[in-house]
């Protein structure tokens, strides 16, 4: 299968580090598309076909919390599974964020390797439950 | 918490973020100095159980290096503009990394990094500060605390 991926962070340089690992990580890949921010990554949901996004927490204008309630609410948009990918580790959050919705989460620092894991875990479970 | 707790949480951070996500190697530590070539500083702000502020500074060219590495770019490709964005995002992985060690339980905020052009704004006497020998150059950072109230 192959799959358009959106990448949501405020830094570009974990935009461009997060894509070329999955660029290489061997799953087909069609398109990445970027967003900095929760706002903008919304109006790129509402306009492309995505099947997974990777989100980052901590950002401007719309953070990783409000950008998954609003994907939650939005009927069109809430079977599409979220990965997030955070520097915080806190058990608090990460079971926070589970409990909006996200399907996976990946501390920073990780290895390509965990990335692409908890990508195919989180892939393969969608699949199964279309 | 001493400053033994928070040097060692600096170190152990900043080996495990190198190496895992920057695939760079720490040579050591090395006797703190403020760095008299032209370099690249990035600081931010953080606040929960534990507030204060957090640094790093690298050579520029150490700078480039290691934006090289991350973006999978060849040095003389990668512009300034991209060596500070990586620096700011190693700044970010460097204090959550820390915080997490110091106290693993809490939630921390933490602002968006911003390049500190003239490093005016690290303290005179950080709470933990640390420089390390990389393959690529040197790179120092640090931490202060503001006081509990």
């Amino acid at each position: 299968m192959v799959y358009n991926v959106l990448i949501v962070d405020d830094s570009p340089a974990m935009r461009s580090f997060v894509g070329r690992v999955l660029e290489l990580s061997g799953l087909e890949i069609r398109s990445l598309f970027q967003a900095g921010n929760g706002a903008e990554a919304l109006d790129v949901l509402r306009r492309e076909t995505i099947d997974v996004v990777l989100t980052d927490i901590n950002m401007p204008t719309m953070d990783g919390e409000q950008f998954l309630r609003c994907m939650e609410e939005d009927e069109t948009l809430r079977s599409i599974p979220v990965l997030v990918v955070s520097t915080d580790r806190t058990g608090a959050r990460i079971q926070r964020m589970l409990t909006l919705g996200a399907k996976g989460y990946v501390s920073k620092p990780f290895g390509p390797e965990t990335l692409r894991g908890e990508l195919e875990r989180v892939l393969g479970e969608n699949r199964g439950s279309k | 918490m001493d400053r033994s707790d928070l040097d060692l949480a600096l170190c152990e951070s900043v080996a495990e973020v190198l190496e895992t996500m920057f695939f760079t190697t720490l040579n050591g530590i090395v006797e703190r100095e403020r760095c008299s070539a032209p370099s690249v500083s990035a600081r931010l702000l953080f606040r929960g159980s534990m507030s204060g502020a957090f640094g790093v500074e690298v050579p520029v060219d150490t700078g480039r290096a290691i934006a090289s590495s991350f973006l999978a770019l060849e040095a003389a490709a990668v512009t300034t503009l991209q060596i500070r964005e990586v620096v700011c995002e190693l700044a970010n992985m460097l204090c959550g990394s820390v915080l997490s060690r110091l106290d693993g339980k809490s939630r921390f905020e933490l602002s968006s990094p911003e390049i500190d052009a003239l490093a005016e704004t690290r303290p005179e006497r950080p709470d933990a500060s640390c420089a390390f020998e990389l393959d690529e150059g040197h790179m120092a950072v640090w931490l202060k605390l503001e006081p509990a109230v």
